[in-house]
């Protein structure tokens, strides 16, 4: 099976345009020296969440359509919609359940009880377009998520009433449990009896959707909130911790198991090299097809670009120079025909920590070069 | 390799990759028992944590860190430092020479209460002896010019229990064009047991001994492995971690399998029978790890096999000797419940993998026929060659 696009890095952006490029009938492998950052990521995606005085914003499409004629990359706004929801079908695909995505930004909540906005989240995660009284849910020893403190900044925030719950401890409970380790106990049988039992035992408020750490489960985790719903006739949902980020870890086995499935080989190593049509990996191996770099986003594999436009080394922070391929900073990712078109990186002016635009880069990077690539292989026939 | 000893970000990427820790509530996990441990250990008061022994060595922790700490490796210093019971550390002194303890192969015959004096698992199958039933020039004449000569590392577990893989990888190398040697003569060890079970001087003096027997076959161009583990062990611990290379490069059998002659694929591709025939492949972690995952589909593809389905689980639980080790048993089982699960909706009717132990261990737990790609590869060329038989 001759291959015919190799992508460099296995965070987001790497999976998203592996993704889309095997969608197109292509046959691509996957490089990779680490894991890429999903795990450290609660899932959702931010499309434009603050504007530049730091207000939230509601309609995010407004918001890009007023600078259409400036934003990078050039044009692909246009497509904003269409990249959604073609997010969306494809994590539905995966078995990662996805609101569909409507005209503007949803409320989540912080495990420090504040509201922000974001655009696109897996449904396991609460989100709302109004917020409403709460109940939040709390377990033994999770220092991330206070459900007495996170109740007081909500009802300071919203003016909704938050009621707190907080549950004993399961019998195979231990004092260094993180999130994690209670998401693989409520993955298991054994793990969901007890919490059923539980909170069958329990007089809920008589409303507000039921709100715990995100600790439900990992691969059973969809079908055990449906249970819980159903049982306890209300919406139950999660909030995201910091990490380990359990949300991420879900989306990262769903997405690596839909690729491994549709054939795309995962091939460990660090690249040494890599020129427009291969990558030579550090122990020497080749791997010959279209290459894109999918590598330098929040762990920096190896660059990484700053809001300022600044290429720097991600480990020794020293800044690089791109000589002729300036527009790397620019975009977020190279023509092709420049030597090789880079995905998933910081664009110039943008800036995801401040404005909440992490997931618009990643789409628009993405679909820039996917669309260039689609192009060239409709005009030659080939995806070299 | 020891240079990013220190360099943990406590990013918990390793732990989210972590087979143990999904099964297994008490396991510390990768972080605390490794780069934790280690910064605990340079500040001199240093404790060795409970259920260290615990860790598969199955390195997709160090494969998942964004910053190359060896943290398996910092694990494998810290079993190391346990001191358990003295029938544990007898038991762990044979499973750590598996070149040694395989020349006994009766050990499938060992009563239920010998295996709980030893501290073997009853749970777990030992393994029976395979032997070759084919004569070596079976598979008719080579496909094409001689390729060169590739040694055939004859690992501890096949040369023990598969005589029949070594025999069936030995021919199709033949049938591609490889004038086969099998190596190192006598059967030495690549030291992966010993490491994984928390014993680094014996694995590097393992490793030593193999090197210098190896020495001795200098027309050799490449080696060819057989196990996703000794694979791993020869190419990049003995470079790494031992400060030896291997004498000629290392190549995995399913990777020189890729590149058999398109002949060999043609002639796969008539036997139309397979085509339906439903496969499930489990790329070892240690090969994961090591090279990476999809190689096994591929292969199972192209000789003909069109149904096949990859494995969900990131690792099976055999690692080595671990599921042997009666206080590992229970993780073991569980570890490979998730094949269990996979291979009760997909109802495979073999399953590809790259480990001895491996093999035993999947398909006792999933009842399904587990083998070697050269097992499946020799098994479809058999049928190729009924199918051309006037």
């Amino acid at each position: 099976m001759a291959t015919d696009l190799v992508v460099v890095g296995r965070g987001p952006a790497g999976l998203l345009l592996s993704s889309l490029a095997v969608q197109a009938g292509a046959a691509v492998s996957v490089v990779a020296d680490g894991l890429g950052t999903l795990p450290l990521w609660g899932g959702q995606w931010d499309f434009r969440s603050y504007d530049t005085d730091g207000a939230p914003i509601t309609d995010p499409y407004a918001w890009w359509r007023a600078r259409e004629p400036h934003t990078s990359p050039p044009g692909v706004t246009r497509g904003w919609l269409a990249y959604w929801q073609h997010l969306a079908a494809l994590w539905t695909e995966m078995g990662i359940a996805v609101n569909p995505p409507g005209p503007n930004n949803q409320w989540t909540v912080t495990p420090l009880g504040h509201l922000r906005p974001t655009y696109l989240a897996p449904s396991w995660q609460y989100t709302t377009d109004k917020p409403s009284p709460v109940i939040f849910v709390g377990v033994p020893g999770l220092t991330d998520f206070v459900p007495t403190a996170m109740a007081r900044v909500y009802e300071w925030a919203t003016g909704a009433t938050a009621y707190t719950m907080m549950l004993e401890t399961p019998p195979a409970w231990r004092e260094t449990w993180n999130a994690l380790n209670w998401a693989w106990f409520l993955d298991a049988p054994g793990g969901q009896e007890w919490l059923m039992r539980v909170l069958r035992g329990r007089s809920l408020p008589s409303e507000g959707p039921l709100l715990f750490p995100q600790i439900l489960g990992v691969d059973h985790a969809q079908a055990f909130i449906a249970e819980l719903a159903k049982t306890l006739s209300r919406r139950v949902a999660e909030v995201p911790l910091p990490p380990v980020s359990v949300g991420g870890i879900r989306v990262q086995r769903r997405w690596d198991r839909w690729l491994r499935h549709h054939a795309v080989p995962f091939i460990s190593g660090r690249v040494h090299r890599a020129e427009p049509d291969q990558v030579v990996l550090a122990d020497g191996r080749k791997v010959t097809a279209r290459v894109v770099l999918a590598t330098g986003g929040v762990l920096g594999g190896g660059l990484l670009v700053e809001a300022d436009g600044t290429v720097r080394d991600a480990v020794t922070g020293v800044a690089v120079s791109f000589g002729e391929h300036d527009d790397l900073a620019t975009v977020g990712y190279l023509e092709t025909t420049g030597p090789i078109p880079v995905v998933g990186r910081m664009v110039k002016g943008w800036n995801p920590d401040q404005y909440g635009e992490g997931g618009a880069m990643i789409l628009s990077t993405v679909h820039a070069v996917h669309q260039r690539l689609m192009r060239h292989s409709l005009e030659t026939g080939t995806w070299r | 390799m020891w240079s990013g000893v220190d360099a943990c970000l406590k990013c918990t990427l390793c732990i989210t990759q972590c087979p143990v820790v999904s099964v297994n509530p008490d396991f510390p996990g990768p972080k605390a028992l490794g780069p934790e441990w280690y910064r605990q250990k340079q500040r001199g008061g240093v404790a060795t944590l409970p259920h260290v022994d615990d860790c598969t060595f199955c390195q997709l922790c160090e494969a998942a860190c964004p910053v190359e700490v060896p943290i398996a490796h910092l694990i494998a210093l810290h079993k190391a430092a346990a001191t358990p019971p003295l029938r544990i550390r007898v038991r762990d002194g044979i499973l750590a020479r598996p070149h040694r303890a395989a020349r006994w192969t009766r050990w499938a015959g060992t009563s239920r209460v010998m295996r709980k004096v030893g501290g073997i698992s009853g749970k777990t199958s030992l393994p029976r002896p395979r032997r070759a039933r084919w004569s070596p020039s079976s598979l008719g004449q080579p496909l094409g010019p001689c390729q060169g000569r590739v040694g055939l590392f004859v690992d501890c577990y096949s040369a023990g229990y598969d005589g029949e893989v070594v025999e069936q990888a030995s021919q199709l190398l033949t049938l591609w064009g490889f004038n086969v040697t099998l190596m190192p003569q006598g059967s030495h060890c690549c030291g992966a047991a010993a490491y994984a079970a928390g014993k680094p001087q014996l694995a590097e003096r393992e490793a030593r001994e193999t090197w210098s027997a190896m020495e001795r076959f200098q027309d050799v161009d490449f080696l060819v492995t057989l196990n996703a583990t000794c694979d791993a062990t020869l190419r990049d611990e003995w470079p790494d971690y031992f400060g030896i290379e291997p004498p000629m490069p290392v190549v995995p059998f399913d990777e020189m399998a890729l590149r058999a002659p398109q002949e060999f694929w043609n002639r796969l591709g008539r036997v139309s029978s397979s085509a339906e025939v439903r496969i499930m492949t489990h790329t070892t972690c240690r090969g994961q790890v090591a090279r990476g995952d999809g190689h096994l589909g591929e292969l199972a593809h192209r000789a003909g096999f069109h149904r096949v389905e990859p494995s969900d689980a990131p690792c099976c639980g055999a690692a080595g000797a671990y599921a042997f080790k009666i206080e590992h048993e229970d993780t073991a089982q569980q570890l490979v419940a998730r094949l269990v699960e996979q291979s009760s909706h997909v109802r495979p009717q073999g399953i590809f993998t790259d480990s001895g132990t491996c093999a035993l261990h999947i398909e006792q737990a999933t009842q399904v026929k587990t083998r070697h790609p050269a097992y499946w590869l020799y098994r479809q060329y058999l049928e190729y060659q009924k199918g051309e038989a006037p």
